[in-house]
């Protein structure tokens, strides 16, 4: 806060003896003081203050030269100078006196108005001014009412001088409320650009998120400032779908309709690999590369199989629904598991640096092979991705196809969309949440009333896998009267629903708490 | 309230006369600035300002008038001003203006004091 200059000192005794004209001038000055007062309320901005005070000083003391400066005290730039009756040689002798800092500290210890012959510096005579008051704004703004001689040649009296330092606290008090209201002005404006900016990058960040893998999103947002992409060993699923024939449609069909069709199908697609967390990695016209992440490596893997079942079950539903509109089409789906290295691949070339983050290697390129082997309604995978599955789904063995510029066998499997209706990706995740037991428990199951003897591979909370039976055939998804003997004996009974079968048996989920020992 | 502002300029053989009606401060004070202007461009020497009898002139008003006069000295040209209030002219010689402006009580009488 700055300090309101003190007043002059007056004889008493002078107050009494003041004339007629004296008190006339004294109405004068306070009826200026009023309109000064009321004038500079109303105006917010530091220049028009400054401006309005100096001409109604000029005009209430009658001179012809006066000076209303504020400058910064930190860097000594003029912030709003006003003066009446300067010419430029002047107002050089100003912008000097104010780059050398002297408007603001210019004062005697005692009196707040410098007169010109107390003034050592010379800066009241480089001027020519008579009277200087100097005053303080704020933390950062000084200024000074500077005038020089009276059209009536009189000296400036001490009532003059008292109604210098009231105008000048006035105008200093009006000056800090401008300053605090271009403050306000300022920051709401850093505000508003703030915001433009945030929206802008909400915008970009929006916007540039639909070309950038989640992976990547991820890590941005993990470590914003220096996220890291370097190229790191992952085990991972790779899935590559690719439309059949795409080459042959492209050239039936008008280019719009081709975009149409790819529209309708990959963001049917996409939905499906989102559900089931992941993570599209490359889309090529016809075809996509999908990246399933998890610390759990059958779970990514199963999370892929089921993705990819499910592009086959949304192509077929499509394919109803579009019928009358286009040719139906039918999806190529290759599925690998294994080690990877994921990251950034950095393309360098002259025009500059291309950066794709993807999971390179084998792993990557034998899903791709796979997808080529492919057919509709079919998921093609790798032996190593159907171990990961713990014989959740019906697979046919395919043997070992050749591949393209694969020269080590591969064992193939492929697993149809028809044969799996449970597209929940939670259900076959969830059965394995309870180790499994290897036993062989005697068992006996009921078949259209029929009881079959077999027996128990595995167990875990609320499942079994059950052999293989002779002469009989279990539905998946239907459930079935099951018993576990000790001996003779029924040692426990329930309900077990089929959810799998593969070669080594059928896993069923049972409708209350197995037994975990002998 | 403030009162309109009128400002015209005629011409009274070799005088310019500016006819101010309304309020005079230093936000109204650019018209007659500007006929000031106006009349010295045209290369006039003899100028009466005219006021009209409800004219209220404040301190800033003053500064554009005392502004006018120090440039009419500089220029040589005369200035005469009229129809001012005893209150005005009370406050004109106050501030010193009438050194260098005469107040005269009517036009007429202005125009032959030239």
């Amino acid at each position: 806060m700055s300090r309101s200059r003190r007043q002059p000192s007056k004889p008493r005794s002078r107050r009494a003896a003041r004339s007629p004209h004296e008190l006339e001038k004294r109405i004068y000055h306070l009826k200026t003081l009023y309109e000064v007062s009321r004038e500079i309320t109303g105006l917010a901005d530091i220049a028009s203050i400054t401006k309005n005070v100096l001409m109604m000083v000029v005009g209430t003391l009658g001179v012809e030269r006066g000076i209303l400066a504020v400058s910064d005290s930190k860097d000594n730039t003029a912030k709003s100078v006003s003066h009446r009756g300067c010419d430029t040689e002047l107002e050089a002798a100003l912008g000097s006196a104010i780059g050398a800092g002297i408007i603001g500290k210019l004062c005697t210890d005692d009196e707040p108005v410098v007169r010109h012959h107390d003034d050592t510096s010379g800066f009241l005579a480089a001027l020519g001014l008579d009277v200087w008051i100097p005053f303080t704004v704020n933390e950062t703004l000084v200024g000074g009412l500077g005038l020089g001689p009276k059209l009536t040649e009189e000296s400036y009296t001490e009532d003059d001088c008292e109604l210098l330092v009231t105008l000048v606290n006035q105008a200093a008090a009006a000056l800090r409320n401008a300053a605090a209201h271009e403050q306000v002005i300022r920051y709401a404006e850093e505000l508003a650009a703030t915001l433009k900016r945030i929206q802008l990058l909400e915008s970009m960040k929006m916007n540039l998120g639909k070309f950038v893998p989640t992976a990547v999103r991820a890590l941005i947002e993990q470590s914003p400032e220096a996220p890291v992409f370097d190229k790191h060993h992952e085990d991972v699923s790779v899935l590559f779908a690719d439309i059949t024939g795409y080459t042959r449609l492209s050239a039936q069909m008008e280019v719009e309709q081709v975009n149409q069709l790819v529209e309708v199908y990959f963001g049917a697609f996409l939905d499906e690999i989102v559900t089931y967390g992941g993570d599209v990695n490359e889309t090529a016209g016809d075809g996509l590369m999908v990246i399933f992440h998890d610390s759990d490596p059958r779970r990514h893997a199963m999370a892929a199989v089921q993705a990819g079942l499910a592009i086959q079950r949304r192509t077929e539903e499509i394919n109803g629904t579009l019928a009358d509109f286009f040719q139906p089409i039918s999806m190529h789906v290759g599925i690998n598991s294994g080690v990877a290295s994921v990251g950034v691949t950095k393309i360098e070339g002259a025009a500059g640096t291309r950066w794709t983050y993807t999971a390179s290697g084998t792993t990557t390129n034998l899903a791709a092979r796979l997808a080529a082997i492919g057919e509709g309604g079919y998921v093609v995978v790798s032996e190593e991705t159907l171990r990961r599955l713990d014989g959740g789904f019906v697979a046919e063995d395919m043997g070992f196809p050749s591949l393209k510029n694969v020269t080590e066998p591969i064992h193939v499997f492929r697993i149809s969309a028809a044969a799996t209706t449970d597209s929940s990706p939670t259900t076959p995740i969830e059965r394995r949440k309870h180790p499994r037991r290897p036993v062989a428990w005697p068992a006996r199951i009921w078949v259209d009333d029929c009881c079959i003897d077999t027996s128990i591979l595995n167990v875990s909370l609320y499942g079994v896998c059950v052999a293989p039976l002779e002469g009989a055939t279990l539905e998946i998804g239907q459930a079935y009267r099951l018993e576990i003997l000790s001996g003779d004996d029924v040692r426990f009974r329930c309900s077990a629903k089929v959810c799998h079968i593969s070669e080594r048996g059928s896993g069923m989920e049972t409708n209350q708490p197995c037994p975990l020992t002998p | 309230m403030a009162k309109a502002q009128e400002i015209t300029v005629r011409q009274a053989g070799d005088v310019s006369v500016i006819d101010i009606k309304g309020d005079v401060s230093s936000t109204t004070g650019q018209p007659i600035e500007d006929a000031y202007h106006k009349v010295t461009a045209a290369g006039t020497k003899k100028i009466l300002f005219v006021f009209a009898a409800d004219c209220y002139i404040n301190s800033g008003g003053i500064a554009i008038l005392i502004g006018i006069l120090s440039e009419s000295k500089k220029k040589d040209q005369k200035i005469r001003m009229t129809g001012l209030t005893s209150h005005f002219q009370k406050i004109f010689a106050m501030v010193g203006l009438t050194k260098y402006a005469q107040i005269l009580a009517t036009e007429d009488a202005a125009l032959t004091d030239f």
